[in-house]
């Protein structure tokens, strides 16, 4: 298991990094876990591309689990349609 | 807690349902509504737990008994009879009495006993057969399709704030999030937009808003707005939803899929719950459905929980703290101004985001301010019933734009001069139900409130269908009454607002109401107090409407900050139609007019700004200099400036009127910079001026 963890300021400025760490963890991982606990908010370029890493991941079988997520963000990647509404 | 807080308290909540009580009763009298009986009951039954509370028993047994009569209303066992709304009302200000004057209360015995008895006695009334359907309030649906160009984040945009906005400007109907466009982590660009969306939301605001949410990005990206309402019928919808909601929860609780929610829903035969269909489908037991049912009700409970009251002055402190954090932003903005570049960008782009929160937070308290006009409106229903009652008129009121809301403030204020004016429009508006007959009338007057936003401000409008007003009737009793001398010549206008003048009684006799020939001066000097204004409109035998207009207190606006001489001032924003620099030949002088310039084919009059606020300018002629072209109530003026400087959130201090009396001016604003603005009243503006030329 590996974990990420957003960092602050993380964003569409960052993504291409993360997108790298991202990758890294689950070519070589069987879970990952992501933990928002420094962040209160993400922008639409980052739940995008976590989005995408769900997608990755399940073609890889690893399993992927979110850490800390706040009022905030959960509402956030709801409108994205990775956490399904009448679920919370 | 002691005694005497906790009677404060209830005093506050027992005039709070007192006023509800009296509208919801007058409202049940016009037309049948089950739903009404049930809020009157809820509101009888907490004023009598209040009460006990209290330490007042009386009331609390009495409203006991109002609330039995009460439920015999709601089993259907009796009916609704304007003798048990009469009843209903006496006892409403019997218990009035015994709340907030307990030495009067001990001489009412009597009358208390004449309501218990009816109470005892009223199993033989009459049914009223006749019961319309209760009418929902219509909101607005529309269809929402977003697809934001793939290079949306190159521009500083996330289109999740939007997308953010979008669902809480309503309620979500129907919500389809497009992710099937985004790649797989390996094969992903994550600087490219991929996702879509389509929403249906039902809201109350109109079209405008949700453009607006999309102001930025309209151009440049797929975005399709759609009214649907019509396709949509909210007792269809909310009947859905009701159902959703119990499917949902026997979700959440783990019995059924989504799926087979899903399959359910739409295996429903005609008027079958959905808790029925799952048991039918025999994919949950009926027990279940009892449970989620349960649960249902807790979570109402727990909604009707959630409300907190909360002291004006602490809203007034958080508004005001609010104004000094829009300040120092405007001062921030202007720092960005002066660095490179590069820096200034991404400081702007920061400011964005944090302009877009301070703006909703803005809206979030001004909208904890406000309060719409509805309950305020709706308590005058009585008043009219029992009024025009007195007098042997047949009058009703009809109320619109309800939901317009208002700063509390203004509402409190506003109250007691909309009071006389609707006492003044029965008293002498609505002519008698034989002089209507006579006249080919409806026998029963009508008076109408009505409420609505426009320009920034609000407007209220008292109107009523009776006899208008007699210009020449007014003038010559203004002369009898040595209001104005004999040789005095007004214009029709001048004459309708003779009714604003101290001493000034149209009625032959002094009666119970009006007449006294105080009241509508002192209305007149209320409004003029909040800095407002009142329109007559009237038209013999049609009717007579008072327009109120009343500038929006304490808000913040968006205004236009125009340089003139060495000051800046501030236009609102809504008031601008464009700004122009007029050609040498199109600025003239006419006859009567002044001077005007010509915009397509239209003279507007020119007003140079620098004259009329004493400034030495820029530029003297109006083709160096620029025109801004503003409207007010249709009416067009030219204003001559030295330069845009540009627009800005503007926090309106209220000006005393000690500082200045002149109408143009509507309030003053501190500037990013420190400095003090005044901000130009376009409404004022006009009336100041064509008070000038006489």
């Amino acid at each position: 298991m590996s974990e990420l963890i957003m960092e602050q300021n993380s964003s569409v400025k960052t993504v291409s990094n993360i997108k790298k760490q991202l990758l890294q963890i689950i070519d070589s991982e069987k879970e990952l876990v992501i933990d928002f606990k420094s962040i209160t908010s993400i922008d639409l370029a980052i739940a995008q591309l976590l989005i995408s890493a769900v997608k990755y991941a399940r073609k890889k079988s690893v399993a992927v689990k979110f850490k800390n997520v706040s009022d905030e963000i959960r509402n956030q990647l709801q409108l994205t349609g990775l956490i399904k509404r009448n679920k919370e | 807690m002691s005694d005497q807080a906790i009677l404060e308290v209830f005093h506050n909540e027992a005039r709070e349902i007192i006023e509800n009580i009296e509208t919801e009763l007058v409202s049940l009298e016009e037309s049948y509504d089950s739903e009404k009986v049930n809020t009157l009951f809820r509101y009888f039954h907490t004023l009598k737990g209040s009460s006990g509370i209290a330490g007042l028993m009386e009331v609390s047994e009495f409203t006991h008994e109002i609330e039995s009569l009460l439920d015999r209303v709601r089993s259907e066992e009796i009916q609704v009879t304007p003798s048990l709304i009469d009843t209903v009302l006496a006892s409403v200000d019997l218990v009035k009495v015994m709340i907030f004057d307990e030495d009067q209360a001990d001489g009412l015995s009597s009358q208390k006993e004449k309501i218990l008895t009816f109470i005892g006695k009223n199993s033989d009334e009459v049914t009223d057969s006749s019961r319309p359907l209760p009418q929902k309030r219509k909101l607005n649906y529309f269809r929402v399709k977003i697809n934001f160009k793939d290079n949306v984040f190159e521009y500083g945009i996330d289109p999740l704030m939007i997308i953010e906005d979008l669902v809480t400007v309503g309620t979500v109907i129907e919500e389809k999030i497009y992710r099937s466009r985004v790649p797989a982590l390996d094969e992903i660009n994550p600087e490219k937009c991929y996702l879509s969306w389509m929403y249906i939301i039902g809201t109350k605001h109109t079209k405008k808003k949700i453009n607006e949410i999309f102001l930025f990005v309209f151009d440049d990206n797929d975005i399709e707005i759609t009214d649907i309402t019509e396709d949509y019928r909210e007792d269809i919808t909310s009947d859905v939803n009701e159902e959703k909601k119990i499917g949902n929860i026997l979700v959440q609780k783990g019995l059924i899929t989504e799926d087979e929610l899903l399959f359910a829903l739409s295996n429903m035969k005609k008027e079958e719950k959905v808790g029925k269909a799952l048991v039918r489908l025999k994919l949950v037991t009926e027990k279940d459905i009892e449970k989620a049912l349960g649960v249902q009700v807790e979570v109402r409970k727990k909604i009707e929980s959630t409300t907190i009251r909360v002291e004006r002055a602490k809203l007034d402190g958080i508004m005001n703290l609010l104004g000094e954090i829009v300040i120092g932003q405007s001062s921030i903005v202007r720092f960005a101004d002066e660095l490179d570049e590069d820096k200034a960008y991404a400081l702007k782009n920061s400011l964005y985001g944090l302009n877009r929160s301070t703006r909703q937070f803005q809206e979030q308290i001004m909208a904890m301010r406000m309060i719409p006009v509805g309950p305020t409106f709706s308590q005058f229903k009585r008043f009219v019933r029992d009024t025009s009652r007195q007098i042997g008129k047949e009058i009703r009121l009809e109320i619109m734009g309800k939901e317009t809301e208002l700063d509390k403030t203004v509402i409190e204020e506003i109250t007691d001069p909309l009071k006389h004016m609707i006492r003044n429009s029965i008293d002498h508006g609505i002519e008698s139900t034989e002089e209507r007959i006579k006249l080919g009338k409806d026998p029963t007057g009508i008076i109408t409130l009505n409420a609505y936003h426009q320009e920034g401000c609000i407007f209220i409008e008292i109107s009523d269908d009776g006899k208008g007003l007699d210009a020449d009737e007014l003038r010559s009793i203004a002369v009898s009454k040595g209001i104005i001398a004999k040789d005095k010549e007004l214009t029709e206008d001048e004459s309708y607002a003779l009714i604003f003048k101290p001493g000034f009684s149209t009625a032959n006799a002094v009666g119970d109401l009006s007449g006294r020939g105080v009241g509508m001066d002192v209305v007149k000097s209320n409004i003029d107090a909040l800095r407002g204004s009142v329109q007559i409109i009237t038209e013999k035998n049609r009717g007579t409407t008072f327009r109120i207009k009343l500038p929006l207190t304490l808000a913040i606006i968006d205004g236009m900050l125009i340089k003139v001489g060495k000051s800046v001032y501030i236009v609102p924003l809504l008031s601008i139609l464009e700004s122009i620099r007029p050609r040498k030949e199109d600025v003239k002088t006419i006859k009567g007019q002044g001077e005007v310039v010509m915009v397509r084919n239209e003279y507007i009059s020119l007003i140079r700004l620098y004259k009329y606020f004493d400034q030495v300018p820029a530029f003297e002629n109006p083709w160096e200099a620029l025109v801004v072209i503003v409207e007010s109530n249709g009416e067009k003026l030219a204003l001559m400036i030295d330069d845009l400087i540009g627009q800005q959130q503007i926090v309106i201090k209220s000006l005393d009127n000690t500082v200045t009396k002149d109408r143009s001016i509507s309030g003053a604003a501190i500037l990013g910079d420190g400095n003090v603005s005044l901000i130009i009243d376009i409404h004022g503006l006009l009336s100041e001026i064509s008070s000038l030329r006489g």
